[in-house]
């Protein structure tokens, strides 16, 4: 399978002359359509960072990001938003749902981003993606009416909503306990596979691994070659 | 926008406290401008309802009606000046009477009632003949039992009523307006001192032709001003009328900073989530638009909210106070209040934009 993701020689630096702090140094990797990967480290190690600008959120100081055929790091600003509305989902750390939308409002608001379907498909379609994630009585609820692993759940759905290229996770057991945590992990991985969605990962938890295809290990900014979570030697 | 009610809706208590506070500050503003408006249409209803687009004054009297004296023979040399259509004497008298109802306040007019300086409209009976014992009355006085047919008798003359004119008061007292005959005879009654001056009236009301400057058909010793500077001139409108529009003008701005402070503060705890909304693919438009929305809602209830508060005190605040309730002054004070609102919010965008949407993830913040 053709890579989707293709980072070459990445690097981000922070601050100017001797102050200069390095983020992420050289790391190029590349992603299949259809993986799952996961990035591991500790904090501070570079991997926000990275997957920061792999989502667009940040710009690269050299080297290059391709998503498919766009050259994400020669984008402007503007094309950036637009990119990451149509194709690039995002789940947060803390869910960070809209508290004042319901857990359907908040699918439907993204899908206004993207502006890719009628009102109605939209509705259809966040009413199908709640079904899958065992949300469907909890669609009318407000997130403070909704348990962390339920929010969460509705953050997978928001990430799908709009049928992205890219499925960006950023720690997503953080605000979770340990158990919680790998019944989200599990079904995201299910949801991204079942789907051939294309998935990255961050997490510092070496226990997550195991539900992705592949992980990349960061440490100090320099990224390490990619192993399968079994050959693993922890 | 849905994004916007959404948010009005889910936090109600929050946006009725920006509201009551707008709708308060609103109501503020409408009552000090109805009392502003009051002063002004009180001070100079006899100036602005007169058919005269001049008046004539001795020069020291600085352009008051009440000190000026000027000799009556001067009706005649400014009747022959050109530019000038028409002149007529008036005479002014502060004074009190008796009304059906007992002791009433009198701004006494002694005018020719087929001359200039006369009540332009008449909105009951008609104005009083020449060489008779009548009078016109300022609708005010309707109030206080007077009403066509009516007796009024100021010193020892007594006048009938035929005539009921509106918003023609002056300096707060509603007008009578009789000859200057019967003008004369009531000043020499309440006041013994000006006896003897029957030469003498108060100043000359005059018709210009158009386009004639009113200080290029000045007699030596007199001023003459337009009919909108004599209302200004009277005394104390120009300073009643900038002290309470400078009032007014600081409480819209202290309206235009409680929005912004309202939504620096909501914008500031919303950090995080705009920070992730952007990450999603929202533009910093859309969500500043979503913000001056919401000041738009809170600015349009807390008008509506006020005008209703300004009108109903208006109806039980005592007649003494000189209120008056213009539509033209309401939509004024509700285009600023909501420019204002608009403004204050527009305080935010900066922030707004300012907010990276790589801090949503890593959890930075």
């Amino acid at each position: 399978m053709a890579p989707i993701l293709r980072v070459s020689h990445v690097t981000k630096t922070y601050g100017e002359g001797h102050t200069a702090v390095t983020a992420v140094a050289d790391a190029s990797m590349e992603v299949n359509e259809g993986e799952f990967v996961s990035l591991l480290g500790p904090s501070g190690s570079g991997k926000t960072t990275l997957i920061s600008m792999i989502g667009g959120l940040l710009s690269p100081t050299s080297g290059s990001i391709m998503l498919g055929d766009v050259e994400v790091s020669a984008l402007s600003p503007k094309n950036l938003t637009s990119l990451r509305a149509h194709r690039v989902g995002f789940v947060f750390q803390s869910a960070n749902l809209v508290p004042f939308l319901t857990a359907k409002e908040n699918l439907l608001y993204v899908a206004t981003l993207a502006d890719k379907l009628s009102r109605k498909d939209a509705s259809k379609r966040a009413d199908m993606l709640l079904e899958e994630l065992e949300l469907s009585d909890r669609r009318g609820n407000v997130p403070e009416q909704l348990s962390g692993g339920e929010r969460q759940r509705v953050a997978i759905g928001r990430a799908l909503m709009n049928d992205p290229d890219l499925i960006l996770v950023d720690e997503p057991t953080a605000a979770l306990d340990t158990k919680l945590g790998r019944q989200v992990v599990q079904l995201l991985a299910k949801e991204v596979k079942s789907r051939g969605k294309t998935g990255v990962m961050v997490t510092h938890d070496l226990r997550m691994v195991e539900y992705t295809d592949r992980t990349f290990e960061i440490l100090d900014g320099e990224l390490s070659d990619a192993h399968a979570p079994n050959a693993s030697a922890h | 926008m849905r994004l916007a009610l959404a948010e009005i809706r889910h936090e109600k208590g929050r946006f009725a406290s920006i509201v009551a506070s707008l709708a308060l500050i609103t109501f503020l503003v409408l009552t000090l401008s109805a009392l502003s408006d009051g002063l002004f249409y009180g001070s100079t209803g006899a100036i602005r309802s007169s058919n005269a687009s001049a008046y004539a004054f001795d020069s020291q009297a600085s352009g008051s009606l009440v000190r000026s004296q000027l000799p009556a023979t001067d009706v005649a040399k400014f009747a022959a000046q050109p530019g000038v259509e028409k002149a007529s004497p008036v005479g002014v008298l502060l004074t009190s009477g008796t009304g059906p109802d007992g002791m009433l306040d009198l701004a006494v007019f002694g005018v020719e009632s087929d001359g200039v300086g006369v009540p332009a409209s008449v909105s009951q009976g008609r104005l009083p003949n020449a060489g008779s014992n009548e009078a016109a009355v300022d609708s005010r006085l309707t109030k206080d039992g007077v009403k066509l047919g009516s007796t009024i008798t100021v010193g020892t003359t007594p006048v009938t009523v035929v005539g009921i004119t509106p918003d023609t008061a002056y300096q707060l007292q509603p007008s009578l307006w009789t000859s200057v005959t019967n003008w004369r005879a009531m000043q020499e009654q309440v006041r013994p001192e000006t006896r003897g001056q029957n030469g003498l009236i108060s100043a000359v009301a005059l018709q210009l032709a158009k386009g004639t400057e009113p200080a290029s058909v000045a007699l030596p010793n007199t001023t003459v001003l337009s009919s909108d500077a004599t209302g200004l001139a009277i005394p104390g409108v120009e300073q009643q009328r900038s002290t309470l529009n400078s009032i007014i003008y600081t409480t819209i701005l202290v309206s235009a900073i409680v929005v912004a402070l309202f939504f620096a503060l909501l914008v500031l705890e919303k950090r995080e989530l705009f920070a992730a909304l952007k990450a999603l693919g929202t533009s910093t438009w859309k969500l500043a638009k979503s913000v001056i929305f919401q000041a738009f809602v809170a600015s349009v209830l807390g008008l509506v909210l006020g005008i209703v508060i300004s009108r109903l005190v208006g109806l039980v605040l005592p007649a003494t106070v000189p209120t008056l309730f213009r539509t033209e002054s309401t939509v004024s004070v509700g285009i600023f209040i909501v420019i204002s609102g608009l403004l204050g919010a527009a305080f935010s965008l900066r922030r707004i934009a300012k907010i990276d949407p790589a801090t949503a993830l890593g959890g930075q913040l």
